[in-house]
């Protein structure tokens, strides 16, 4: 186990962290917040800096990353950003309890967006403005890490047939890695700034309309307003996100891809092409059944059903309508949604859409063998056969995400919670969507939970966002035993 | 596809079931119900249909793959519909979906019921309720372990048991044999219980339905309010063991019966499956102590039968679950999917696959630190297959599949989410009782026909381990003549 390396990257990484910390104090300091809570950024920030600097002196940037390696730096970094990101919450007074701000961070960073805040508005405006800012940094750090770092380790879905070869990390892949990651990083922010515009344009202020931007590029879910989009009653507004959030929700490097050689790709690509379909078909039978039993008109129907269909596909999670009074049905397919997730390669969470294609292949070929019991088939997408092992792979990752599930669902039911609204927190949480149903539903909030279940749905949160592995990791005995590199 | 063979084995058993059905139509006349000539009707006309097709039919050329999915999913949907006919023939049930619902309830030995006034009703419906339940729980347990096992469906072949499959001459005897000696445990072992719960207070007529029930771990009973209504700790705790033994992997008595010995400690299935009863019985008694304000004797009581009575599948229940602490009910509603083990009555995903998805599970994180680690699983020092493993993953898959499609067209049907969701796996999972509109006193009744209808299709998809109707769903199945 390489420490000095581990010291230089995470020293490294707090210095810029702390930096960050320190942004908010412009946005305090214009809006005139209290001046507690300017010093809770500012002492926090320095805190960390300092901090950073300290480790990354004593550490170096030596030799090359194994995976030990990899997964210490990802899970350490993820979980120093929710535990340092907290303070601000708490010192400032915004959130009165340790653990609902370490929940509420990590739901930021982990682009969830489960609140444990019953009353955003008389918030202090840089405290609003670091909880979009959260989700912001946690979906590019996605990005970063899913399909760029990850891939090399042979992790993560977007290596299933996206990407090349991956390999090992080393001096020599840094110089590439900078120029994939300088690629995503401005077209994750070119995406950003378009909402920002569009949302204004839209008649929205200019704080909000960059919180919620923040929120939707990042396919988060946090909101200014309590009633989140509801507030805003704008069939503009909601357009606007639901044109940003299907963004959101796609590989990051079909726009690469797109850039590159032209959109045309993008069409042809089977994930993207499942995924507009899914969005499609939920949201039209959704409406149906609004129409049919809940007496919706169609225009009505239409409008919400898009919006909640789109925003639970992609994770996000903002709201405009209280589906918890719903049809069964509607809410039956939202729940399901929730599962499924966005696109691999997307700040989207939930199983990806890619793996639940490559999973009904298997199916199918398991019946069909059934019948021809020496058959051998091989699953293909888009004329390149898949490789056995990342089959073996994806079904043991689904089985794992359900077990999961299922253990949450029982810790969460045990704190009091009903079966449908303990399962709906446990895969809103896992999957990264936000809001749940019943009493974690869409206008209530997580507030309610007690600190128990916090602590057992912010794991869900990590477990979900990090794929499951990088956490779980540690609960290997062997992890800990060797101290001398593999 | 060789239908001469197809005629006469459905033949013959069209034969065997047009006898069977004239017991309640005996047992119709001799209490002089509306049912008698219904159920004479129809199992004669069963007889002779069966004759017909037998004397079509020959026992030359091959038995392949084809062939066996084909007789099991036909005998499977003929044995239903003609079973459903003297319920609605005779004007008991008069909707004649809920007849096919409650007959197809039964041969899957799930025990989901839309009949209200149990007690109201002609002795001969009742007993050829938890008959077909006895016949299906007896079908399930030579199919899987007789007739399968070669093909791969089911999970018998994960252990490898040494029982053989069907393709020539000389494999014919040995799979009669094995065919008979289960059949002899299973009839041996009903009898002993009806003995038992006579002995412990039941009328006969009583011991013998549930005794039928018990052993196919269906649930039917001749009560409305089921097991409860006996309200005895005697007829529970018989019923609670044979349903244990019902839950388990049937080879096991047939290796016991032949070499007389078994060494229960080595089989991980066994292990796992009795662990899972005692510590959820423990966690479902305790969450009924501290959120439910039982007291730990009534707790431990209750959540001992229904723990039992869900894990095995059955489906009695003595009380009404549905009112239960969160935490219990949650529990109950997960525990319907695991199932008992392999090659027993039971239904679910079954325990041996869970113990492999587990093992899987771990051994990939593992891999995560290792890329280029390679991991046999093992059960009892023997490794597995990766072809099986891939088997058991694309199971459990499917499994789900069906289950979130399921869920969603009973949703359709007007049913709150969590509602669908424990029909839908109630069903598929062979487990009988579910949750609100389909709770244990509410009866499947007020689910619409169009519910029941998936609902049965659920129960099949489930008993018959998902390919053999999934198959009926592939073009190429129907399509040549040729032989495979």
């Amino acid at each position: 186990m390489n420490l000095t390396l581990l010291k230089a990257i995470t020293g490294r990484f707090l210095m810029v962290y702390g930096v960050i910390l320190l942004v908010p104090i412009i946005v305090a300091y214009y809006y005139q917040d209290s001046s507690s809570t300017i010093l809770s950024f500012a002492l926090t920030g320095l805190f960390t800096l300092l901090l950073g600097f300290f480790l990354y002196r004593r550490g170096r940037i030596d030799s090359s990353m194994g995976v030990r390696e990899g997964f210490m730096v990802v899970a350490g970094i993820w979980i120093l950003a929710s535990v340092i990101g907290a303070i601000p919450f708490y010192a400032s007074g915004s959130v009165t309890n340790f653990f609902d701000a370490l929940f509420e961070t990590t739901s930021g960073f982990t682009t969830t967006g489960a609140s444990v805040i019953s009353n955003l508005e008389i918030l202090p405006q840089s405290i609003l403005f670091w909880r979009s800012l959260t989700h912001w940094l946690g979906g590019l750090g996605i990005i970063v890490l899913f399909i760029i770092l990850l891939p090399r380790f042979g992790m993560g879905a977007v290596h299933l047939f996206h990407t090349e070869v991956p390999g090992p990390m080393n001096q020599k892949a840094f110089p590439k890695i900078r120029d994939e990651a300088r690629v995503l990083w401005l077209i994750y922010l070119g995406l950003t700034s378009l909402e920002v515009l569009f949302l204004k344009f839209a008649g929205m202020s200019l704080f909000d309309a960059v919180n919620h931007s923040f929120s939707t590029l990042a396919t988060g879910g946090f909101s200014t307003k309590t009633a989140s989009i509801m507030e805003y009653n704008s069939l503009a507004i909601e357009l606007i996100i639901v044109f940003f959030m299907v963004l959101a929700g796609v590989n990051f490097n079909l726009y690469i891809q797109a850039w590159r050689r032209g959109p045309s790709n993008v069409m042809l690509d089977l994930e993207f092409k499942v995924y507009m379909l899914l969005l499609l078909g939920a949201t039209s039978i959704i409406v149906i059944t609004l129409v049919q039993k809940s007496g919706f008109d169609m225009g009505t129907a239409l409008r919400q059903s898009l919006f909640q269909v789109v925003s639970i596909t992609t994770t996000t999670g903002f709201v405009t309508a209280d589906f918890n009074q719903w049809p069964g049905l509607a809410k039956a397919i939202l729940l399901f949604l929730m599962f499924i997730g966005g696109s691999a390669g997307s700040t989207a969470g939930g199983l990806k859409l890619i793996r639940i294609i490559l999973l009904v292949k298997v199916g199918w070929n398991g019946i069909k063998q059934s019948l021809h019991p020496r058959l051998v088939t091989s699953i293909v997408v888009q004329e390149k056969s898949v490789d056995a092992s990342v089959l073996t792979g994806i079904s043991r990752y689904f089985f794992l995400f359900i077990a999961i599930f299922v253990v949450s669902s029982l810790l969460l039911a045990a704190t009091g919670l009903e079966p449908f609204d303990a399962m709906s927190a446990s895969i809103a949480t896992l999957g990264n969507v936000g809001p749940g149903f019943g009493v974690v539903g869409p206008v209530a909030n997580y507030a309610s939970i007690n600190a128990f279940g916090k602590v057992v749905l912010s794991a869900c949160m990590l477990l979900g966002r990090l794929e499951l592995f990088a956490l779980l990791v540690f609960l290997q005995s062997e992890f800990w035993r060797y101290s001398q590199r593999w | 596809m060789n239908s001469k063979i197809f005629r006469i084995i459905l033949g013959r058993l069209l034969i065997a079931y047009g006898v069977v059905m004239l017991a309640p139509a005996g047992m119709a006349f001799y209490y002089q119900e509306v049912t008698a000539s219904s159920f004479t009707i129809v199992g004669l006309l069963t007889i002779v249909f069966g004759l017909f097709l037998h004397f079509a039919g020959g026992t030359e050329g091959r038995m392949g793959v084809r062939e066996s999915l084909t007789i099991v999913a036909t005998s499977w949907i003929v044995t239903v519909i003609l079973g459903s006919l003297p319920l609605f023939i005779s004007g008991v049930v008069p909707d004649y979906m809920d007849a096919l619902f409650e007959i197809t309830s039964g041969l899957t030995a799930t025990g989901a019921t839309a009949l209200t006034a149990l007690e109201g009703l002609p002795r001969s419906i009742l007993f050829w309720r938890s008959m077909t339940h006895w016949l299906g729980g007896m079908g399930i347990i030579v199919l899987f372990i007789v007739l399968l096992p070669n093909i791969g469906i089911g999970a018998v072949h994960l252990f490898k048991a040494e029982v053989p499959g069907p393709t020539n001459e000389k494999v014919m005897p040995r799979i009669r044999d094995t065919a008979l000696t289960l059949w002899g445990i299973y009839v041996g072992l009903t009898i002993l219980e009806i003995i038992l719960l006579m002995i412990a207070g039941m009328t006969p007529f009583d011991a013998v339905n549930h005794a039928f029930s018990n052993m196919a771990t269906g649930g039917f009973s001749t009560k409305d309010t089921n097991i409860g209504y006996f309200n005895s700790f005697t007829i529970e705790l018989i019923m609670v063991t044979f349903m244990i033994i019902s839950g388990v992997n049937f080879t096991i008595y047939i290796n016991y019966w032949r070499k007389g010995s078994i060494n229960v400690l080595r089989n991980t299935e066994l292990k796992v499956y009795l662990f899972m009863i005692l510590s959820s019985i423990l966690v479902v008694a305790g969450a009924l102590v501290f959120q439910g304000e039982y007291e730990w004797n009534l707790a431990l009581r209750h959540a001992m039968f229904e723990v039992t009575t869900i894990i095995t599948t059955t489906g009695f229940f003595i009380t009404d679950y549905d009112t239960w602490p969160s935490l219990s009910k949650m529990l109950l509603f997960f525990l319907m999917f695991s199932g008992g083990c392999a090659a027993s009555t039971t239904g679910g995903l079954k325990v041996g696959r869970l113990v492999l998805l587990v093992k899987m599970g771990w051994a990939n994180i593992k891999q995560a630190i290792h890329p280029r680690l390679v991991i046999n699983i093992e059960v009892q020092d023997k490794a597995i297959e990766p072809f099986i493993l891939q088997r058991v993953v694309r199971f459990f898959f499917l499994y789900i599949f069906i289950f979130v499609f399921g869920s969603i067209l009973l949703a359709a049907t007007g049913l709150e989410p969590f509602e669908a969701m424990g029909a839908t796996i109630a069903c598929l999972g062979n487990v009988g009782p579910a949750f609100g509109i389909a709770g244990p006193l509410s009866t499947y009744q007020d689910i619409s026909s169009f519910g029941k209808f998936i609902l049965s299709w659920l129960m099949l998809l489930g008993r018959l381990e998902l390919y053999t109707i999934l198959i009926l769903f592939i073009p190429e199945f129907w399509r040549t003549k040729r032989n495979w």
